[in-house]
């Protein structure tokens, strides 16, 4: 198993938000499901999801969470060395996020700014790379991560409605000095299984079946411009692939972990994950229940609307996410109880 | 309640259809009502009424209503 490690960087503050729309899942299910409705929500977990209103941009929820990041940790524009957008879902094929928000939050010129095209294991990608230029650099790095899933969701579709929601966040990164403190060292790996990639995707749009105007046609219960996604197959490649490989994670480091963050596919899904790996429930961070699966937003959003609970001194955490591609990626990362975390709702446009 | 019958009428309940449309040889995403929602509702509703746990990495391997089935035979 490759490990990745890196030390002498940290989190400064996560902040999040959701769209200030939520959906009642039961009653939207019900259209879908008819009285099988409440069943399906029980059978998820998911409550309720937040959905963003037409118009509104991943830029657009990112920047109001780096705006205030940046503001209530005291850190000026032009402190951040190098900005990156994880986001499957850009406001434009053309330009690119990270240059959109340079321009939105006023950021130096000369700094690299480049998006991150995953899906699901998005941010954990980018917790490494932006702490790989974090410690570089010696300065502070800008971490965006979000997604606005529903504008490429049918409301048809049983797979995705049920689960799929929107989120923005940010997340500061910067050096610091303790590359002798080994309790600092943060730990990454990653794993990709090209041959899922059918399972979770949207088949029309991109250069290899270029937008035309039949793929607006339904056939399915979607157009060939939303998500498809076979929940069994996505299922089966955590349940057989993913808890393997966290469990050989963990094997060499289950007495390092206070607390675990995973991706929010679903409640029942991570439940049993959490069950599969010996962690207790009470020791895994949730938010899924209460605002749906946001893609690769729902670790930062977890980390988010969890932390300040639960860190009464500094932890050491397991995240992990896992999705489209098939990809999956895991970091045991350090989460400074006196950083700054903050989750809000988003309520422009 | 291991009987066939009576696992039948649960599997039943839980996906909204009738009994008799169902029989051990049931097949996920072959029978329009088992879809991967419901195969997650399936496998829950199973644990609590059985008292049973099914582990993440077996539930992908059931197929059938007999796959099912064989929790509940193996909690008795």
């Amino acid at each position: 198993m490759n490990i990745f490690r890196i030390s002498g960087v940290r989190i400064e503050g996560v902040s999040a938000c959701v769209p200030d729309n939520f959906v009642d899942n039961e009653t939207v299910l019900r259209e879908l499901y008819g009285d099988d409705a409440k069943k399906i929500v029980e059978s998820t977990g998911i409550k309720a999801r937040c959905v963003a209103k037409a118009g509104t941009s991943s830029s657009d929820l990112c920047v109001a969470c780096a705006e205030d990041l940046l503001a209530n940790t005291h850190t000026k524009p032009e402190e951040i060395a190098a900005v990156i957008f994880v986001t499957f879902t850009p406001d434009r094929l053309l330009p690119f996020n990270a240059a959109i928000v340079q321009e939105k939050l006023s950021l130096p010129r000369e700094i690299p700014a480049f998006d991150i095209n995953l899906a699901c294991s998005g941010y954990i990608y980018g917790l490494y790379v932006a702490a790989l230029f974090a410690k570089s650099l010696g300065k502070k790095v800008l971490l965006l991560d979000g997604d606005i899933q529903t504008a490429y969701m049918s409301g048809q579709d049983k797979a995705t409605v049920p689960v799929m929601a929107d989120a923005g966040t940010a997340t500061l990164l910067s050096s610091c000095d303790s590359d002798s403190d080994l309790d600092s060292e943060w730990k990454f790996a990653f794993l990709t299984d090209g041959s899922g990639r059918e399972f979770l995707t949207i088949p029309a749009g991109g250069s290899e079946n270029p937008f035309e105007a039949r793929h607006l046609e339904i056939h399915d219960d979607r157009r060939d411009v939303d998500i498809y996604m076979d929940g069994f197959a996505v299922f089966k490649f955590v349940a057989s692939d993913v808890s393997k490989w966290l469990g050989k994670i963990l094997a060499e480091t289950r007495d390092e972990i206070d607390y675990f963050v995973p991706h929010q596919a679903n409640m029942f899904m991570i439940r049993k994950l959490a069950k599969k790996l010996n962690i207790p429930w009470e020791k895994t961070w949730k938010s899924g229940d209460e605002l749906g699966n946001s893609g690769s937003a729902t670790v930062p959003v977890t980390i988010a609307k969890n932390a300040r609970e639960f860190l009464q001194r500094d932890g050491k955490i397991l995240v992990s996410s896992f999705g489209g591609g098939f990809s999956a990626g895991a970091g045991i990362i350090n989460l400074a109880s006196s950083a700054y975390y903050k989750l809000f709702r988003f309520s422009k446009i | 309640m291991k009987d066939l019958g009576e696992f039948l009428a649960f599997a039943a309940e839980v996906m909204n259809v009738d009994p008799e449309e169902l029989s051990l040889e049931t097949r996920y995403g072959e029978f329009p009502a088992w879809d991967s929602v419901m195969h997650l509702k399936l496998v829950m509703a199973l644990e609590e009424e059985f008292d049973t746990e099914i582990p993440i990495e077996k539930i992908p391997d059931i197929k059938t209503l007999q796959d099912l089935y064989v929790y509940t035979q193996k909690q008795s």
